[in-house]
């Protein structure tokens, strides 16, 4: 934990400044965004339709970034609040999926510090990308319970993420009409904040570019928590395997993802201790990738 | 067109599959002993207890006696965890025989022996408390028979073991009866400690805990309380109500858990903890308080226990405080006839931190 804090901080500060630095306000998040991320915890715009009604309202963003000759930095905000029907879709109300069950609320934000090793990865290739980054993150769990008088749900058996520090170093590569980006992960909680202490992740996206604004991807992404002690209760190691498979319509913004997803593992939030598997389909707007 | 292909591609289905529910637990056990019956026993029910500072003295209504003679009334000291599980000795008579901690007077086993209906006098004892050294044990009289189920609570009374003696001797009122208290005039059948309280006379008060069943899987449960030096004046008996403190009437009196089973009060960790068995769910439940009076909370899981196969429900389920391996631990005590583990389980279960 006190490595991975070390760590952050030295990137965030022990770089050394670039010589002639071009400073702006406000941009895209990274050189490899996360928006195209298979994770449950990729902050964009999605709505997973099926197999429950999950509606995410999340971004990143870049508050500042400053470009240097050989590196840019980029130092912003990640946000994500996410709606999940605790049962499963059972068809269309008022357009968007309609689905039974409670409510289960998940919300995070994080500070991040992202550095792109701009020239080393255009030695590599053109429109490569090489990236280091850490953020701090808080993450809360939630649900809405009965509008009508039914009992609340007793969810202090169930697992909670707390804060942590993520560390990433993520790639993106160009070969012709193929594009693959990848990124390996880091998590360090904050002792006695979650009920994990630490694991590891690993994510990958590759899409065909050659259709030009129709562009077929899959991405895949596996994370692995060592589960930790919290207020008397020893929980157990979690994990999740994550793999979407679609078609994203390509902008000079982004894409618009539309894209059948399947997962195992442990689920996401306040039902964490739930072990299942399962097959959906979703659409997401996702921000692409910050200009060198 | 090749937008349209890849979007009729994708899997209309959608589906849920449930690998595991996994738990989050509290503790773990960290033994498990079937109690070997003493010698001259068949087998060993799960017994009730008052816990001293240094030791737990077990008590049964009746054992089953390998000569064919119940053994009515015996006890036994038990030190540890090894001493219970190694098999506990029954306190002995001058001669060595199972002596009878808890006894019927002459009187009643003479009436015992004039009955011929198949009924019989009995006593159950149902815990109590200990205080500078003495043990104050209540126990109900039951009228017994002739079926093994057919069963009549007569009353609730006290008897008082002294230091080192091998016979609790009953408190009789003024007017010489044992039964000090009518089935519905208190409840004090879970046992209890003893806190220190400045209002007591003495500075000390026996809390004492009773669940009494209302209806059909409702037995609330209250706690009782009486300064120790008034233990044998029934008068001296309140009951606790969170609104008013301590009251007469028991209709006042606040239910602080809902236990069919066992429950037992203890202190822990600087505050009290009730240990109950859910006799539904085959499970050790723990509630914390900060006071022995109230404020127990909803039952926690702690760990489960042998399902029975013949009988309907798991017997016993006290627990033992005298006996605990740690600070930080509970040790329980209960019969099953499960299959997997038939007898007296002794559990040691230590809880991982500082749960809620």
């Amino acid at each position: 934990m006190r490595a991975a804090i070390v760590a952050a901080l030295a990137l965030a500060v022990a770089a050394p400044r670039p010589a002639v630095a071009e400073r702006t306000w406000l941009g895209p998040a990274r050189r490899v965004p996360r928006t195209w991320s298979a994770s449950r915890d990729a902050p964009t715009l999605n709505l997973l339709v099926a197999p429950r009604d999950v509606r995410t309202a999340g971004a990143e963003l870049a508050i500042a970034t400053v470009r240097g000759p050989t590196r840019s930095w980029r130092f912003g905000f990640a946000g994500l609040l996410e709606l999940e029907s605790d049962g499963q879709t059972t068809g269309f109300g008022n357009v968007f999926p309609a689905a039974s069950g409670a409510i289960l609320w998940r919300g995070s934000y994080a500070y991040y510090a992202a550095l792109a090793l701009d020239a080393a990865a255009a030695r590599w290739c053109a429109g490569c990308a090489l990236e280091l980054s850490a953020q701090y993150r808080h993450e809360s769990q939630h649900y809405t319970g009965s509008n009508h008088g039914d009992a609340g749900m007793d969810v202090t058996a169930e697992p909670f993420v707390g804060d942590d520090v993520i560390i990433d170093v993520a790639a993106t590569a160009v070969r012709g009409d193929w594009q693959l980006s990848g990124r390996a992960l880091a998590f360090a909680f904050l002792p006695g904040r979650s009920s994990y202490h630490g694991g590891p992740g690993l994510d990958v996206h590759l899409r065909w570019r050659g259709w030009g604004r129709s562009q077929p991807f899959v991405s895949g992404y596996v994370e692995q928590l060592w589960g930790a002690e919290l207020d008397g209760r020893r929980f157990a190691d979690a994990y999740l395997a994550r793999a979407m498979a679609g078609v994203a319509l390509h902008s000079d913004l982004g894409d618009v993802m539309i894209y059948a997803v399947g997962d195992v593992g442990n689920r996401k939030g306040i039902r964490g201790l739930t072990e299942e598997a399962t097959l959906g389909v979703g659409v997401r707007l996702a921000l692409g990738a910050a200009p060198r | 067109m090749r937008t349209r292909w890849v979007l009729c591609a994708l899997p209309l289905a959608a589906c849920v599959t449930t690998i595991d529910e996994h738990a989050s637990p509290i503790g773990e056990v960290v033994r498990d002993c079937v109690v070997p019956p003493p010698a001259g026993v068949v087998a060993l029910d799960a017994p009730v207890s008052l816990e001293y500072p240094d030791r737990s003295l077990w008590l049964w209504e009746e054992l089953p006696g390998a000569d064919g003679t119940p053994r009515r009334g015996v006890g036994a000291w038990v030190a540890s965890l090894d001493e219970a599980c190694a098999g506990p000795r029954l306190i002995a008579d001058g001669a060595g025989a199972p002596a009878a901690v808890l006894a019927l007077t002459p009187a009643e086993a003479a009436a015992n022996a004039s009955r011929a209906d198949g009924k019989r006098l009995a006593l159950a004892p149902t815990g109590g408390v200990v205080h500078a050294g003495t043990g104050y044990l209540f126990y109900d009289l039951v009228e017994r028979g002739p079926g093994p189920l057919d069963a009549t609570t007569l009353g609730t009374g006290l008897c008082a073991l002294a230091p080192d003696a091998t016979a609790c001797v009953r408190v009789a009122d003024g007017a010489g009866a044992t039964l000090l208290w009518a089935p519905t005039a208190r409840v004090l059948d879970r046992g209890g400690v003893v806190i220190a309280d400045a209002d007591a006379a003495g500075g000390a008060r026996a809390v004492i805990a009773g669940c009494r069943r209302v209806a059909a899987f409702d037995d609330p449960c209250v706690v009782s309380g009486a300064p120790v030096a008034a233990l044998a004046d029934p008068a001296a008996y309140q009951v606790y109500s969170v609104f008013a403190g301590w009251v007469d009437a028991l209709t006042d009196a606040t239910a602080f858990a809902d236990a069919p089973g066992a429950l037992t009060l203890a202190p822990y960790d600087g505050g009290y903890l009730a240990t109950s068995m859910a006799i539904f769910d085959n499970r050790v439940d723990v509630h914390r308080s900060p006071r022995a009076t109230d404020g127990f909370g909803r039952a926690i899981a702690a760990f489960d226990v042998v399902p029975p196969d013949a009988w309907w429900f798991v017997r016993g389920g006290r627990e033992h405080a005298a006996l605990r391996p740690t600070p930080r631990s509970i040790v329980v005590s209960y019969a099953t006839d499960g299959a997997a583990a038939p007898g007296l389980h002794l559990v040691a279960f230590r809880f991982f931190g500082d749960f809620q």
